[in-house]
Formats: structure tokens, C-alpha cells, sequence
């Protein structure tokens, strides 16, 4: 398995993890108002950077278990395969953009809205490794 | 020109008069009730109908001559594909970049109409964008 195929594995996982957990205190705070909560820039603040911190650690980790695939430039199938990734989960998100936006119009509510379409950023970005890992695995 | 060169440009003229559409209306009704107008479904569902029929109308306009082989259709030759993947990628990323620019400017103005519009002008830039990259790509001769 190559650097980007484990960077693959290791940033979908750490999306999983990360979203759920950011989730799962949306979920609580909204049960505990008894409505969407209101979207809160210090909890998306801290995401972001543990996210981006999670990540920098796992690259470095992995650079260091092999450093010389770690260098080495993208040949020209595993550039393919990360435009195809970045390509379908473009699609993707699209697509369920186009849904959050409609389902706004069936609901009115707005915080649902932001809640949602960060959601799908997270989800994209999860299809997008997980569509190179399905890539690298093919032989793409 | 080739087909899928022609129908890159046909589709991004859609988007662009569909953009046009949608935003013509919005800053119509913004005006005319003073406030950034509410989003309403008929002109949501009326851009992406008007953006449909543009580009299917445009797509038989520029091939109705058929003087062309046609037999890689709808895929695209090598060439086509790898074009239409790279450009799609970079869509991607604008289209992420301008959400998450949506996203704070939320925080900025909290404003739930102006944010529903905002996300519309992301999709619709972003696949402009596409068009553009793709169209580029083309002349360079990629």
C-alpha cells in the first residue's frame, strides 16, 4: 500500500471520527433545546483545527514509518485516480447540495440548512478518499 | 471544433444565463420589497428547469448538422475523459472553497436568505468555473 492509499485510509477515518463526534454534540445540544440549534463558530473553530491537527500528525506519522514513498512526486495513475476521487465526490456534493436546498424549502429552518450543508462537506470529502481507496484497490 | 468542446460551451452559456435568470429575479424581488428576498421554490426550480432547456436546445442547436462520428458518444474519446475528470476535480474544489466561505460569512450576517442565495451562486460559479477550466483545457490542446 502506497503513502496516498494510507493518507487515504487515515483522513477518511479521522473525517469519520471527527464528524460523528462534532455531530453527536449537535444532535445533543438541538435535543436539549428542543430545536436546531443555532450554529456555533468556537465548536466549528475547534473541528477545524483538531481535524487539521489530526491530520498533520497522521502524515507525519506515516512519513516517517516509510520517508522515501513519502517524497516521491504522484506518477501519473494515482494523479488520475485523486482528479476521479475529487471528480465523483464533486458530483456527489452537488447533488446533495441541490437536496439541502430543496429540503430548506420544505422546512424553513436555516440552522438546519448550515448544519446540513457542512455535513455534506464532511461527507464529501469522506467519499472522496474513500472513492481513491475503491480506485486504488480497482487498479484504476 | 469537437463535439464535446462545442457542448462544454453550450453548457457553460447555460449555466451562466441560467445564473442570470436566477439572480435577475432575486435582485428584482430584493428591490422591490426592500430586504434580501426570501427563496422561493418557483425560481429555484424555474433556474434549474431554464438551465435544462437551455443547454438541451444549445447541445441540438451547435450538432443538429450530425457531420461528425458520433460513435464514442456519450463518453468521449481518452482525451474527453481525462479533460472532463480534471476539470470536475477543480469544480470540486471551488465549489468547497466558496461553501466554506458561505458557511462563515453565516456568522457574519445571519441572515438565512442571503445564505440560501449564497449557496446558489457557489453551485453556479463553481460550474462555470468547470466550463471555463475544461474549454482552456481544450485550447491548449491538452
Amino acid at each position: 500500500m502506497g503513502f496516498q492509499e494510507k493518507m487515504a485510509w487515515v483522513m477518511m477515518i479521522i473525517l469519520i471520527v471527527t464528524g460523528v463526534s462534532y455531530y453527536s454534540l449537535v444532535f445533543r445540544a438541538s435535543a436539549a433545546l428542543g430545536a436546531t440549534v443555532a450554529p456555533m463558530l468556537p465548536l466549528m473553530i475547534g473541528y477545524v483545527v483538531f481535524l487539521v491537527a489530526m491530520a498533520i500528525i497522521a502524515a507525519i506519522a506515516i512519513s516517517i514509518m516509510k520517508p522515501s514513498e513519502a517524497s516521491a512526486s504522484l506518477d501519473e495513475r494515482e494523479k488520475l485516480i485523486q482528479f476521479k476521487g475529487e471528480a465523483w465526490a464533486g458530483r456527489f456534493m452537488g447533488f446533495l447540495v441541490l437536496c439541502a436546498l430543496l429540503d430548506f424549502g420544505l422546512n424553513g429552518d436555516g440552522n438546519r440548512l448550515f448544519h446540513t450543508i457542512f455535513a455534506i462537506l464532511i461527507i464529501s470529502q469522506i467519499a472522496e478518499y474513500g472513492l481513491q481507496i475503491f480506485f486504488y484497490r480497482r487498479g484504476a | 471544433m469537437a463535439f464535446w468542446e462545442r457542448n462544454t460551451l453550450v453548457l457553460m452559456a447555460g449555466s451562466v444565463l441560467g445564473g442570470v435568470f436566477y439572480f435577475g429575479v432575486v435582485v428584482w424581488q430584493s428591490v422591490a420589497i426592500g430586504a434580501i428576498a426570501a427563496p422561493a421554490w418557483w425560481v429555484y426550480v424555474g433556474y434549474i428547469v431554464f438551465q435544462l432547456c437551455v443547454s438541451l436546445f444549445g447541445t441540438w442547436l451547435f450538432n443538429r448538422n450530425g457531420d461528425e462520428d458520433l460513435t464514442d458518444l456519450p463518453k468521449g474519446d481518452e482525451r474527453d475523459q481525462v479533460l472532463r475528470v480534471g476539470s470536475e476535480a477543480v469544480q470540486g474544489h471551488v465549489a468547497s472553497a466558496l461553501v466554506i466561505g458561505c458557511l462563515l460569512f453565516w456568522f457574519v450576517h445571519q441572515n438565512v436568505a442571503l445564505f440560501f442565495h449564497s449557496i446558489v451562486a457557489a453551485m453556479i460559479i463553481s460550474e462555470i468555473v468547470r466550463g471555463f477550466v475544461q474549454y482552456h483545457s481544450y485550447q491548449r490542446a491538452i
